[in-house]
């Protein structure tokens, strides 16, 4: 890909927002990053991100229901979405999956592929 | 005398002869001679004295006591005469015997009776003959004594009175003889009756009735250990404790003086006493006997202590059954093969909320929701049929149904058993719904522990894993040995947390299984490609052998991932550098075999024991250099185990390891039902072969034929073999996610407007993920599933579904414009303008109706009346107006110009909704 990647970032844990935007830092990609999945639905009114990266567990507003959302913006009903999550029990991977991601990356995640990994996902998107 | 070889003379005369006639009561008459037992046995003094004292005197030659047999007479005693019998016929005694009188003849030449009997003419020339009839002692005519002289002679009444006395004197002979014999036979019958009554094992007693003992058998000696004469002539109380001995003599006199039975009849348990003051139960039974006018009573008694005792022991025994029964918290029910309730307890009564009472009796499966509740009856015959199990078992979770219409999660224990050749089920229930709660709480807790654990790990792990990854180099050597040693043991930390997920998974009972049917040949191509990256790091090779093309189990694809990833790492992490590590699947014996070698140190012998423990490890100070939990191996074990399996390993110190693993192999994944082509026919996608014969049976009534498919791929095959008109489809399928396979049905021209109803524990949560998506899903049924729900769902796609196919004859192109824009809504339109060309279309496929004009080119389409006749529905729409005698034949005629395109529809609307 040419151009970079948009993605529109939601997590609330800082320490794991800044790990997360160091490991994608310079891989080509674009984050927009939200601390909630209100100001998700904030930002995302005049954004046009190319993959959603959301957190399941969240105050306030979690993942999925973050997710059904922002599916309500014109302009984001086909997204394709990618849950970082530490619930990656089976049925709970597969909940994820029937609500339309294109990918689960469990938590804790390694940095240094985390690019890779969302990239490929992409991809097979894609194919 | 007259022998059978006489002469000529005597055979003319014989003619004359008057034969003795014979008596009309000749039977009777017989048998009482018969009774004597005479006939035929030795002389005896006693009757001959008396012959001897005729012969002298009468003074004649001949004297004989002669019995008249059935075809002679026979002499038991003879005086003058050789021959010890004659024939009847020529007999003077069987005239004697017609009459009570004496019968005598002065002169035989003078009586033409007997003038000419071969006796008088021949020897011994009878001359005067007298016999005095013998009467046996019941009074019958049985012989005579008689007299025979070879000259004629007069008699006088003095001479008849004696022969009578002389008679008479053997009449006395007689009697004592029958008398003497039937002594005997009397005594032979009681020895008999002795011999019984000593050898019986019931004690026998006869009393008087003063309650005197008169006879006491060595039964009763042995019962009592009485000897019979301590006993004998004793009042009969003493074999009674008190306080019967006071009641028995009133008993008795009671019983005497007004006949009511106290005592008398069959079968009372009473108790006895022994000689030795102990007493024991008893049974007695007495009867009543008139012996020489008095009256006695027998008594039979048979000691019961020993059946007493067993039916104690089994009442105690049933007493502490029903005593469990009655206070466990389970509900214990028993039911028929029939599926009626027969024993229901308490805990089944509070569990259900009904009464015992409003339980037995019923159908069992008026404590089941639907579809279970229909489904019981036929789960029941198939078994008792085919023997083929879907409720036997142990610990199945299924749905109750309480008698407020409620249901509630319970766990069902069905045994089969036989009770006197009768086939019975148990079935042991328990209310689980606060053991849910409790799961679900834990499970909660769980997930959130374990992402609250996560979240800090997370920062750690990818602090690290950023610093070490991105500026390792500008560090100082020890500085990063610290940082590569937190990062491993980060890594450590997420293994162990995801672990003891699972081993807290597994002690509940709770490890979830989606079992399905899979290859055990691409798994692990697929778990060799996953762990490839991880023996890279080792240096180690992977290695997949096999010679199957298939191998298919049942198991759940994660879960059989998670053990080939711990036996191959095992595997990896002990090989040596350069190793090879193979993984080898072979069938093996009504299964397939996974086994995982590698070639190093093998597992020490002191170790062996401990392997499937939690938290081993063979040499812990390895335990940093291999890494790893410990928990491997135990949670392997477990999911082996659940998947009906066997793990298993062989190792040899210095030479490697093999762990393997057997599943056992399953049947056919496609599951065709029989059914021609015109039948409505469905397609049911469900890998639990229990769901998809209950979605089967639900269809059966709507007079559906179900095809069932186990994965998405034998749904492909099978929709690419038959015309369905609906598919049920589980989302959680072994091969494919339902969700996605439903898109790629959508996405295939074949399927894209297949009519599909969602069946599946997750089918609200598919409905909402594909809210808004226009797939034609009809309804989305969540499991456990609602039979009126279904229902509804199924006349939804037969009624919106069905497009019916109508063939219309007209070769008019504006008129077939307008009908297609007008029908294409409701119908499937196929056009022919000709006569030969709807005869054809008509012979090629069904139709459900057809518009017919009648001027076309090639004739009239009246033509085609004939063909239809019985078929589908006709409209005629027409210029011409038919005759009457035509319209009869159709169902609906129109004229073009006089019918508005809103009738046209109306008419043909009403007749496809029939």
């Amino acid at each position: 890909m040419d151009e970079n990647l948009r993605i529109l970032y939601v997590e609330d844990d800082a320490d794991i927002r800044l790990v997360a935007e160091m490991a994608l830092e310079g891989e080509g990609f674009e984050l927009v990053i939200c601390e909630s999945g209100q100001e998700a639905l904030n930002t995302a009114v005049d954004q046009k991100p190319d993959v959603l990266l959301l957190d399941v567990m969240m105050p306030g507003m979690d993942g999925p229901t973050t997710l059904q959302k922002l599916r309500e913006l014109p302009h984001l009903v086909t997204t394709p979405v990618i849950f970082m999550t530490a619930k990656v029990q089976s049925e709970e991977v597969a909940q994820y999956k029937s609500m339309g991601a294109i990918g689960v990356i469990s938590k804790p995640f390694d940095p240094m592929t985390l690019a890779e990994q969302i990239r490929s996902l992409v991809e097979q998107k894609h194919a | 005398m007259g022998g059978d070889n006489h002469d000529a003379d005597y055979l003319t005369i014989s003619t004359i002869m008057k034969k003795p006639e014979i008596p009309t009561n000749e039977a009777v008459r017989h048998q009482s001679l018969c009774e004597l037992a005479i006939l035929d046995t030795a002389a005896e003094a006693r009757f001959d004295r008396i012959t001897r004292v005729a012969q002298r005197h009468f003074n004649v030659p001949i004297a004989l006591v002669s019995l008249v047999d059935s075809e002679r007479q026979w002499f038991k005693s003879r005086q003058g005469l050789d021959a010890s019998e004659t024939p009847r016929d020529i007999s003077f005694c069987g005239h004697a015997i017609l009459a009570d009188d004496i019968f005598y003849i002065a002169n035989t030449l003078e009586d033409p009776r007997f003038a000419d009997n071969p006796l008088v003419m021949g020897g011994p020339k009878i001359r005067f003959y007298a016999g005095a009839p013998l009467h046996a002692p019941d009074g019958q005519r049985i012989g005579t004594l008689c007299i025979i002289d070879d000259k004629p002679r007069t008699f006088s009444q003095d001479e008849l009175t004696v022969l009578r006395d002389l008679a008479d004197a053997v009449e006395a002979e007689l009697e004592r003889g029958h008398l003497l014999l039937a002594e005997t036979a009397l005594a032979d019958n009681e020895a008999r009756i002795r011999a019984i009554v000593d050898m019986v094992l019931d004690g026998i007693i006869t009393i008087d009735s003063y309650g005197r003992v008169q006879t006491f058998n060595p039964a009763a000696e042995r019962i009592f250990g009485y000897v019979a004469t301590e006993v004998v002539g004793h009042n009969v109380n003493m074999l009674m404790p008190a306080p019967y001995v006071e009641e028995h003599d009133s008993y008795l006199q009671n019983y005497l003086a007004t006949g009511d039975k106290k005592v008398i009849g069959i079968g009372r348990e009473v108790t006895g006493q022994r000689k030795d003051g102990s007493t024991f139960p008893m049974e007695l039974a007495v009867s009543e006997m008139k012996v020489n006018g008095d009256r006695m009573f027998t008594g039979i008694v048979r000691d019961i202590t020993e059946r007493k005792r067993i039916e104690s022991n089994l009442r105690s025994s049933e007493n502490r059954m029903r005593a469990v029964i009655d206070t466990v918290v389970d509900g214990i029910i028993t039911i028929k093969d029939t599926g009626m309730i027969q024993t229901a307890n308490p805990a089944t009564a509070s569990i259900f909320g009904y009464d015992i009472d409003e339980m037995l009796g019923h159908n069992v499966n008026m404590l089941m929701p639907e579809p279970y509740h229909n489904a019981h009856d036929g789960y029941l015959h198939n078994y008792l049929t085919t023997g083929d199990k879907k409720v036997i078992g142990i610990g199945r979770e299924v749905t109750g149904l309480r008698k407020d219409g409620s249901t509630f999660p319970m766990e069902l224990a069905v045994s089969e058993m036989e009770v006197n050749g009768e086939r019975m089920f148990t079935g042991i229930v328990r209310d689980i719904t606060e053991r849910k709660r409790l799961d679900l709480l834990k499970s909660e807790f769980v997930s959130t522990v374990s992402h609250e654990l996560r979240t800090p790990l997370t920062s750690i792990r990818g602090a690290l894993g950023l610093v070490l990854g991105k500026s390792a180099e500008s560090l100082p050597n020890s500085v990063r040995q610290m940082l590569k040693m937190a990062e491993r043991n980060s890594e450590r930390l997420t293994l162990l947390i995801n672990d003891i997920l699972d081993l807290e998974k597994i002690e509940s009972g709770r490890l979830e299984f989606e079992l399905a049917e899979l290859d055990l040949v691409a798994l692990a191509r697929r778990a060799v490609e996953d762990s490839e990256g991880y023996a890279h790091q080792h240096q180690v090779q992977l290695c997949l052998q096999t010679n199957l093309t298939t191998a298919p189990v049942r198991g759940d694809t994660h879960r059989l991932l998670q053990v080939f990833a711990n036996l191959i790492s095992n595997a990896v992490k002990y090989s040596p550098q350069d190793g090879t590590v193979e993984i080898l699947v072979t069938s093996n014996d009504g299964g397939f075999r996974v086994a995982v070698c590698d070639h190093g140190p093998g597992i020490p012998a002191a170790f062996r024991s401990r392997i499937f423990q939690r938290f081993a490890q063979a040499d812990s100070s390895d335990t940093r250099e291999k890494g790893g939990t410990g928990l491997g191996l135990s949670i392997s074990q477990a999911i082996i185990e659940r998947h009906e399996g066997r793990i298993g390993y062989q190792s040899e110190e210095g030479e490697g390891t093999v762990f393997h693993f057997d599943l056992p192999a399953v049947e056919a994944v496609i599951k065709e039902g029989a059914g021609n082509e015109r039948c409505i026919r469905v397609l049911i996608c469900e890998d639990n072969a229990d769901v998809a014969s209950i979605l089967a049976e639900m269809l059966k009534p709507e007079g559906m034929v179900s095809d069932i498919a186990a994965t998405a791929e034998a749904a492909r095959t099978l929709l690419a073999k038959h015309a369905y008109r609906l598919l049920l489809l589980d989302l959680t399928l072994p091969d494919a996610d339902g969700l996605q396979f439903l898109r790629e049905l959508r996405s295939v021209a074949a399927t894209v407007d297949l009519p599909v109803i969602v069946v599946s524990g997750r089918a609200e949560e598919g409905r909402i993920a594909f809210n808004g998506d226009a797939m034609a899903v009809v309804d989305w049924l969540q499991k456990p599933l609602e039979l009126e729900r279904l229902k509804r769902a199924l006349h939804e796609v037969l009624r919106h579904n069905y497009r019916p196919c109508i063939l219309h004859v007209e070769d008019d192109p504006d008129i077939i414009q307008i009908t297609q824009v007008l029908l294409e809504e409701t119908a499937e339109l196929s056009h022919v303008a000709t006569v030969r060309g709807a005869r054809e279309m008509l012979a090629a496929q069904n139709f459900d109706l057809v518009i017919l004009d009648l001027g076309l080119a090639d004739g009239s389409g009246l033509e085609l009346l004939d063909e239809l006749k019985g078929g589908c529905p006709v409209v005629i729409f027409s210029a011409q107006i038919p005759d009457r005698e035509i319209t009869e034949q159709v169902t609906a005629a129109l004229t073009k110009s006089m019918t508005s395109n809103e009738q046209l529809l109306e008419t043909i609307n009403k007749i496809l909704r029939g």
